[in-house]
């Protein structure tokens, strides 16, 4: 059994987040704590190295602008004075409208111009056929007013339609189910491969019933 | 000024953002940039504010000696400890390292690892089917598991070659129907956004 | 113009175009057709069940940053924090970021006022859970508070199976949503009911049929539709060489 005070703690540690495996405890709640208390501590130092660079440095340094920010911020806090609360929509508002840009530069290339063009393929085989076919179905899943028979009817008011894109849709489910399916025989494969390095790290670097990995 | 002015800074923000992405000026792409940098500062407020939470909660925990009141202390003193460490000496100290590799980084490991148990167990409930989904998901689950590992191609040469097809054809075409689908709901929700049609985040029925 | 966006500012403005007429169209009209999505109706099922059990439930985002799943989600904790509020059932809400708690709190506290409870709101039930010590303190909390119910809607990482399936085995039913491809199978496998990509943007229409969430939606519908219509006669037109369409969306 290892003497060293880094291998039991890392050990004590494991074993208490794995004991919920068996039941939530007291040395579970002991390390959910300190694990929680720690994420924190990581993150607000994280945070405070930022506020101190990006906002602190630059203005001690005459650059005014940072202004703003380091008031947003504060503004946050104002949700404490009663009548005041309002305040912080401005800092909630700012970080939302950046947010929602972002996701849209994000994505509207990559997630669907992109997307589209890959789909694009000539039609010289019968993968080829099937991959167009699959590609159209999948995407049918999603669709919720074509072809919904809805409150007040159906959009185009044609029964066949609406069969058609029921048909697709159930296809394209599907089709989605065996992708599904792919990926979690792969990620077991992962996970395995996670699994494993603790296991070793416990019977090998603790108890070493197995030859210590470090 | 409650409600209009909130809307409005969303909207410029997003709107300046969303300009220096498309177009070259110069300026609109370096007021973009500034705009996004300085995110990092106000979310940093936002983990403040969080963290004086967790504190009120956990301190009105200790305080009023409620149930399980003796964690909340466990929580104070690890938070406090290491947050005073990481601003006095760095997180780059020995110190805080230790820590860091010998509890944090255990703890994130295991937490990981245990996703291993639980695909087990949902596996296991899935495979007393509850409809033809979940047993299209564990069939063809089963046969990508198989096709990657030895015994697969053992039992059958075929079983590796359906795996391959799987996921190059199906499979990249429903990951092409998601991507597509999710990235229109997120485009479509962010200028709902930003043109303040979407106001939740501000309790936007209600002043 | 920055080279190679022309196809994604188009589709930007096609979108937003569509979303304000038929936002208009819709004020006009009332019609609205939405085809049925059981994960939806499943919330008042859910709802209903940890009433009766007389136990809470949890409301669990996902997400690293704030982004669109974010608000989509948010937009579904509206619709339980009412319905929670209006049956008197607990609900305890996990914020996976900080900027996320405050924006909750403000929709916990509008619903209960929307149903005149406001006094019977507990702030304390809106946690902020931080990092990656979260995952152990939405376990925690599963079984400490003996949840009835679960609801995990956001932009979920490898949690997915972890929340989800440490519900089930704490009893609860659940159900959750994600637009992260690779999270969808766990949530499947393990969840009572899974909203699967866009579903979970189509929630806002869905609950509340308010004009501009009927316009988001038909936005997002006409995507599709393009998408469907361009990739078909893409392909076709490729396959007698001509790669017109493809040229198209890299301009």
């Amino acid at each position: 059994m290892s003497n060293d005070p880094k291998i039991w703690l890392a050990a004590i540690m494991s074993l208490g987040i794995y004991s919920y495996l068996f039941k939530e405890n007291p040395f579970f709640r002991v390390c959910e704590h300190l694990y929680l208390g720690l994420s924190l501590a990581h993150l607000a130092v994280m945070g405070w190295t930022n506020v101190r660079d990006l906002g602190l440095t630059p203005l001690k340094n005459g650059q005014w602008s940072a202004l703003i920010p380091v008031v947003l911020g504060v503004l946050l806090f104002a949700r404490f004075i009663p009548g005041m609360a309002w305040l912080s929509r401005y800092s909630l508002a700012y970080l939302v409208g950046v947010a929602a840009a972002v996701t849209i530069t994000g994505v509207i290339d990559a997630g669907i111009i992109t997307q589209i063009r890959g789909a694009i393929i000539p039609l010289n085989s019968l993968n080829a056929v099937f991959t167009l076919i699959a590609n159209v179905t999948a995407i049918s899943v999603f669709f919720f007013i074509i072809g919904s028979r809805g409150e007040n009817g159906s959009v185009l008011g044609n029964k066949t339609f609406q069969k058609l894109i029921d048909k697709s849709a159930l296809v394209g489910r599907f089709i989605l189910m065996v992708s599904f399916g792919a990926v979690f025989g792969t990620t077991i494969m992962a996970r395995l491969g996670l699994f494993i390095p603790r296991l070793k790290f416990l019977f090998g670097d603790w108890i070493h019933l197995i030859p210590p990995v470090k | 000024m409650k409600r209009q002015g909130p809307v409005l800074v969303a909207f410029v923000t997003g709107v300046i953002v969303l300009a220096g992405y498309f177009f070259n000026s110069q300026t609109v792409v370096d007021m973009s940039t500034q705009i996004v940098r300085w995110q990092n500062i106000v979310a940093a407020f936002a983990l403040a504010l969080g963290g004086v939470n967790m504190f009120r909660l956990h301190g009105k925990n200790i305080i009023g000696r409620k149930k399980n009141w003796v964690y909340s202390c466990i929580f104070m003193v690890a938070f406090v400890s290491y947050f005073v460490l990481g601003v006095a000496k760095s997180t780059t100290s020995a110190e805080y390292q230790y820590i860091w590799q010998n509890l944090y980084q255990p703890a994130a490991s295991t937490m990981y690892s245990f996703t291993l148990f639980y695909m087990t167990s949902a596996c296991w409930r899935a495979f007393r089917i509850r409809n033809w989904q979940a047993a299209v998901l564990m069939v063809t689950g089963a046969v990508v598991l198989l096709g990657q590992v030895g015994i697969g191609a053992a039992i059958s040469e075929a079983i590796p070659a359906v795996s391959a097809w799987i996921i190059d054809t199906p499979n990249a075409a429903a990951i092409r129907a998601i991507t597509i689908g999710g990235s229109l709901g997120m485009v479509v929700m962010s200028i709902r956004v930003i043109l303040g049609l979407e106001r939740t985040y501000m309790a936007g029925r209600q002043d | 113009m920055v080279q190679g966006r022309l196809a994604s500012l188009t589709l930007l403005l096609v979108l937003t175009g569509v979303l304000w007429f038929s936002a208009e169209a819709f004020k006009k009209t009332g019609v609205l057709r939405i085809r049925r999505i059981p994960g939806l109706d499943a919330i008042d099922e859910l709802v209903g069940r940890v009433t009766e059990m007389g136990r809470p439930m949890a409301f669990v985002l996902g997400g690293t940053a704030l982004e669109a799943q974010g608000f989509a989600s948010m937009r579904i904790l509206d619709y339980v924090a009412s319905q929670s509020a209006k049956y008197d059932a607990r609900l305890f809400v996990v914020a996976p970021l900080p900027e996320m708690e405050p924006m909750c709190q403000e929709i916990m506290r509008a619903a209960y006022l929307r149903e005149g409870k406001v006094e019977e709101y507990n702030p304390s039930d809106v946690l902020y859970m931080p990092g990656d010590g979260s995952k152990a303190g939405v376990l925690g909390l599963y079984q400490r508070e003996k949840v009835a119910g679960a609801m995990l809607f956001g932009n979920y990482y490898y949690e997915s199976m972890l929340f989800a399936e440490a519900a089930n085995l704490a009893g609860a039913s659940q159900i959750g949503g994600t637009a992260n491809y690779h999270q969808l199978p766990f949530f499947v496998a393990s969840c009572d009911y899974t909203l699967i990509s866009e579903e979970i943007f189509a929630a806002g229409t869905y609950l509340s049929k308010e004009p501009t969430e009927v316009g988001g939606l038909t936005a997002g519908e006409v995507g599709k539709a393009l998408a469907v219509v361009l990739m078909i006669i893409g392909s076709l037109l490729a396959t007698f060489g001509n790669d017109s369409i493809s040229t198209l969306l890299t301009k």
